[in-house]
């Protein structure tokens, strides 16, 4: 390496995976650094750029690009990066979105020939003209955090378009992918190099040990909680609180201050504004602050200084999570890095052990052929080109990881819809395709392939400074003047909210009690092996007496005593249910069907991904057949639906019996066509694609969402849904281990301790193909209010009044055999007749048993038929004892429904 | 009393050898554009769907009831290649326009197969047919039963989530006193789901139909019909708590 280099930039001994891989990379070759973060893989790639830049000659343009991701970029390795070139001569740039205009024009006119920037501003790089001719003298490109990208549509993005880059300079540059900790590298490799090209994965040995212990401190966010953490900072020098969402770190925050207002804990995470973010790093790196309450937001690798403790308050859900987080203490090498895991319930403490003892990192879910990318390329290419050839593109898309599979007829479909809605040209037969107007707009407005979410900027009116974001359905759910709430650990209070501006003005308050705003977010799914592993302990636990099992577990996890009690206790009360039929612990390999009412739960250690899939299927099911809506919560280790009627009590475990493997892939596709939730999601690649405006959001017509159910964008959607959050593959193998009797299912007519543990859980909801509440009580209301005549089949008494008002014992005679007829009816007439024709008694016969459904229901029968078309038999079908009225009157909108098509639409 | 029959799921209704539709609105696409919906044409589809409503139902003429277009005052190109489509899947088929709001300079003076009515309607025996956006003939009002469109009535059914369906509506005192007899008013939903939907109310204000607006029409007694024949009494649906 160039000498000048090594002085500049203050070698003195070579970290591990900087011995490695430097020389690789001096060789020109593509590598993978994978190295836990403060590892120095930075300087490993920055340096032999630098050298070789040094060696070589100058080229006037942009022979390095340094691609990190947006909230990485005020990391204080990229300053020293621009300090090094400065003394070594090499000018060094840094460009972004907020990257000022006159810094710009100077960068166009006279490139850096080291270029720091986001994948976004990447985007726009590759389309600017003279940028482009800098471009061409690419030598390098180094990819930072790559394991931020690999399971994000922005990573496939990121990747096509580098194949783009390599048309434009018309040769192959070196690769640098610096990634932490990850399963797979192989498959991280081909995804940084493409398909066909050669690439070297250096893995610095995981030297310094890992110390992780889990504790249960009694109770749910109990003061024993706060309390144990609060011991544990101040033990410490410095310590890192990880939570697992953006609510538990604000919950966590306002229980401190209200216990001891005095503790130097701060709190960071993703919708905390910048200066917010800054300051909180600012205060732990000089020790102002000794904890600090933080998201995946602290995962990246922003110097915080050294930390001597990493809590992770909630089992991290993942192995990679909890193996990257706790790699933040113990900063310097040798130190070892000390992990402390807070788990608050029974789930909670299996789910940490199994996840601390798994070397088995999570596998990488890469995001192929991602059409709204593909789309978003395709114009990309538009846009530089006057006329792109198909073929060509098709070529260079196939070059990279995502796109490797990309088949020719789904181009052509993608090409198909841009020319529909209107921003190319696309010529079939020659196989060219060209920009029109609306293509600039429509690629500048969504460069960046994450979702665009609503939020609110909070401003603290005192100082007229951002304190975060906050969603908008908080905000207008929940913001109404003078509401109190926290953020950023810290008590507000609402004073004004501009939805034109998307801003909400508060006041600091007093009140620490005040709501915790919620923000979406996806939640970490824990994968099926993980899942499965709890049911193996659950076995072993459930296979020994209590004070045997106390010692296995801990003999086995780094637990506290007070953990593997609650697990022990746990099984136990599992077994010991006082009912007559014993409900079995559920295992990887038992499933536990409990149901009470309407209040169903299915134990199945499965995962998230697999669960939800599950959950979806089954409640579909159910739903179509109750013709109502199934409420649903999904946990990796049950499924809790709530029923909208009874059903029989091994109606589910039929279901579960009934679902086909083979037809999973089928059922997916057919179900998310009316599901509402899924709706978002389809108008977020709506836009992606340009069928929708970016500032869409209006609401979509009914056939407009029709025609985007049968485009590509809607097979985008599910494609998408199937790597995110489900996971047919999988059920299908647990479907087959189902049919093959590999698991078990025991019905349980209760629910049984295991099953209770997951009632803290809300429900989603999901909806039939019609959410007909409103029709449904119109209905209702029409019914009980239509007029009637009512006669006594005994003594012939009659009398008008209308169903809500009816007798059920007949006034003058007191029998209960009372027919509801028609106003217009006069067969009541027949009932004093003496002689009767054939038709007559038919007639008094239907009367007969008219009379017999209201003595049996009452008003109820009453109800069904004076519903549009439905005698005595019909309602007789429609009526059964136990029937709840929600599905009774979907029944006779049914029957309605049903004579409008056959006989009179109306009267 | 003529019989009305709606075709079970379709906008569409049935009088005698006719078929009748309303609020077409061609050429609503360029608005969707303007607020962010950049849809394919929808114009040929329109075409195919009414063409094969009077072939399934063997009827040889078609009459819209006013909004044949959307764009107003000009014409766009989609009216052209909507009669265009018509006549070239069904030469044989008459067609008849009672020219709505929405339908000013309304240019197919070259069509002969296309009768365009007045503005103020027209009947078919005892159905009085007219838009709605303004006051029918006398001839018009004479009938029992007067059929329109204009209102695009839609049943809402939760945050987001409409229904389109019919409207009928016997006359209120008011309006029997103006127009001299009792009767009743059908008004049809639009034909075109692109449009947008107007929610049902008790309140004549609410409407854009003079005809409702002066109160002529006995909202109390309303009844809606969905597409597939639900029917329901509008003070029913006006109130129901939604949740």
């Amino acid at each position: 390496m160039h000498p000048e280099v090594e002085k500049t930039l203050g070698f003195e001994e070579f970290t591990p995976i900087q011995e490695l891989s430097i020389p690789s990379i001096l060789d020109g070759k593509n590598c993978l650094l994978i190295a836990p973060t403060g590892s120095g893989k930075t300087e490993a790639a920055v340096a032999p750029i630098f050298s070789m830049m040094l060696d070589g000659e100058e080229s006037k343009g942009i022979e390095a690009l340094y691609i990190t991701p947006l909230r990485a970029l005020n990391r204080d390795i990229l300053k020293r990066i621009l300090l090094w070139g400065e003394e070594l001569g090499i000018k060094v740039g840094v460009r972004h979105g907020d990257t000022p205009q006159s810094e710009r024009t100077e960068q166009s006119r006279s490139p850096p020939r080291f270029l720091i920037t986001t994948p976004e501003t990447f985007q726009i790089l590759m389309t600017g003209k003279r940028l482009r001719e800098h471009l061409k003298r690419i030598r390098c490109v180094v990819v930072d955090e790559l394991h931020e990208f690999l399971g994000d549509k922005r990573g496939s993005q990121l990747v096509a378009s580098l194949e783009r880059l390599v048309d434009l300079a018309g040769l192959d540059f070196q690769r640098i992918g610096l990634s932490a900790t990850i399963g797979e590298p192989e498959k991280a490799a081909r995804f940084l190099v493409g398909v066909d090209r050669k690439v070297e994965i250096i893995e610095a040995p995981l030297d310094k040990g890992m110390r992780i212990g889990i504790e249960h401190p009694e109770g749910i966010l109990s003061d024993a909680v706060i309390e144990r953490i609060r011991e544990l900072v101040l033990e410490h020098e410095s310590t890192l609180i990880f939570v697992n969402t953006r609510e538990t770190a604000e919950l966590l925050a306002a229980r401190f201050k209200i216990l001891d207002p005095g503790l130097p804990v701060g709190v960071h995470h993703g919708s905390l504004s910048r200066e917010a973010r800054l300051e909180a790093e600012t205060r732990f790196k000089n020790g102002t602050l000794k904890g600090l309450i933080c998201t995946s937001s602290m995962e990246l690798g922003i110097d915080i200084g050294s930390v001597d403790l990493v809590i992770q308050y909630n089992s991290p859900r993942q192995v990679t999570r909890l193996i990257q987080r706790v790699g933040r203490s113990g900063h310097t090498l040798d130190k070892v890095s000390v992990g402390t895991i807070i788990a608050t319930d029974p789930d909670d403490i299996a789910e940490a052990a199994i996840i601390v003892s798994s070397d088995e990192l999570e596998e990488i879910k890469i995001h192929e052929n991602p059409l709204d990318v593909l789309a978003n390329q395709l114009y990309g290419m538009a846009l530089t080109e006057r006329v792109v050839s198909a073929p060509g593109a098709y070529a260079a898309l196939k070059r990279s990881y995502p796109f490797r599979n990309l088949k020719w007829n789904t181009l052509v479909r993608v090409l198909r819809q841009l020319k529909d809605i209107g921003n190319v040209w696309w010529d079939e037969d020659r196989k060219e395709f060209s920009k029109r107007r609306g293509v600039y707009t429509q690629y500048y407005g969504n460069i960046s392939m994450i979702p665009d979410e609503k939020s609110y900027r909070l401003v603290d009116i005192t100082s007229n400074k951002g304190v975060g974001t906050l969603d908008e359905s908080f905000v207008l759910g929940y913001g109404g003047k003078g509401a109190p709430f926290i953020c950023g650990g810290a008590p507000w209070q609402v004073v004004e909210t501009d939805e034109e501006k998307l801003l909400v003005k508060a006041a600091p308050a007093k009140d620490l009690t005040g709501a915790i705003p919620s923000w979406v977010g996806e939640e970490i799914p824990v994968s099926f092996d993980i899942a499965q592993g709890i049911g193996k302990l659950r076995e072993e636990i459930s296979k020994l007496p209590e004070d045997e099992a106390m010692e296995w577990i801990l003999g086995h996890y780094p637990i506290d005593k007070n953990s593997a009690q609650a697990l022990v206790d746990f099984i136990s009360d599992q077994k010991e249910t006082d009912s007559l039929i014993r409900a079995p612990v559920p295992t990887d390999r038992v499933v536990t069907v409990e149901m009470k009412g309407l209040h169903v739960v299915i134990n199945a250690l499965f995962g998230h991904k697999v669960n939800e899939t599950l959950a979806l299927l089954i409640s579909s099911v159910i739903s179509t057949r109750l013709g109502a809506q199934v409420l649903t919560n999904v946990q990796p280790y049950r499924i809790t639906l709530e029923l909208p009627g009874r059903i029989k009590k091994d109606e589910v475990e039929r279901t579960l019996r009934s679902l086909e493997p083979k037809n999973v892939e089928w059922m997916l596709t057919r179900i998310l066509k009316n599901s509402s939730a899924f709706q978002y999601r389809l108008v977020q690649i709506a836009k992606k694609f340009g069928f929708l405006d970016k500032d869409f959001s209006r609401r979509l017509p009914k056939r407009v969402l029709e025609i985007m159910r049968e485009s590509v964008m809607f097979d985008e959607a599910v494609r998408e849904v199937q790597i995110d959050r489900l996971d047919a593959q999988r059920t299908r193998e647990v479907l087959k281990r189902i049919e093959k009797g590999e698991i078990e299912i025991s019905n349980i007519p209760f629910i049984s301790p295991i099953g209770r543990a997951g009632e803290r859980y809300a429900l989603s909801l999901v909806t039939p193909r019609r959410a007909d509440k409103a029709i449904l009580e119109g209905l209702k209301n029409r019914l009980m209010k239509t007029g009637i005549r009512e006669c006594c089949i005994n003594c012939g008494w009659n009398s008008r009044r209308s169903v809500e008002t009816i007798e059920l014992r007949c006034p003058k005679c007191t029998s209960q055999m009372l027919a509801v007829l028609s106003p217009y009816d006069e067969s009541y007439k027949l009932l004093k007749k003496k002689r009767l024709t054939r038709e007559e008694k038919r007639d008094v016969r239907k009367m007969a048993k008219n009379a017999g459904l209201v003595v049996s229901y009452g008003k109820k029968g009453a109800m069904v038929m004076a519903g549009r078309g439905i005698g005595p038999d019909t309602a007789s079908r429609i009526l059964r004892i136990g029937k709840d009225e929600i599905s009774l009157l979907r029944d006779v909108l049914g029957a309605e429904i049903n004579y409008a098509r056959t006989k009179r639409f109306w009267d | 009393m003529e019989t009305l029959n709606p075709i079970h799921s379709k906008a569409a209704l049935e009088i005698q050898d006719v078929i009748v539709v309303a609020d077409l609105h061609l050429g609503i696409e360029e608005e969707l554009k303007r607020h962010g919906i950049n849809l394919p044409h929808q114009t040929d589809a329109l075409a195919r769907e009414l063409v094969e409503l009077c072939f399934e139902s063997n009827k040889k003429k078609l009459i819209i009831l006013g909004d044949v277009k959307h764009a107003i005052p000009w014409q766009t190109s989609h009216v052209r290649r909507f009669f265009a489509k018509i006549f070239e899947m069904a030469p044989e088929l008459r067609v008849g326009i009672i020219p709505g709001n929405h339908d000013g300079n309304l240019e197919l003076d070259i069509e002969e197969r296309i009768q365009i009515y007045s503005n103020r309607g027209m009947t078919l025996n005892s159905v009085g047919l007219f838009h709605g956006h303004m006051y029918p003939s006398e001839e018009v009002t004479r009938c029992q039963t007067l059929v329109t469109g204009h209102e695009h009535p839609c049943l809402k059914l939760g945050e987001g989530i409409f229904e389109r369906c019919w409207l009928r509506v016997p006359f209120s005192k008011k309006g029997e006193k103006w127009k001299d007899g009792k009767g009743e008013v059908v008004i049809m939903p639009a034909f075109n789901e692109l449009c947008g939907c107007n929610s049902l109310s008790l309140s004549h204000e609410h409407y854009l139909s003079p005809l409702i607006k002066r109160d002529f029409l006995d909202l109390e007694k309303g009844i809606i019909y969905l597409l597939d024949g639900v029917s329901l009494p509008l003070r029913e649906v006006i109130d129901a708590p939604r949740s």
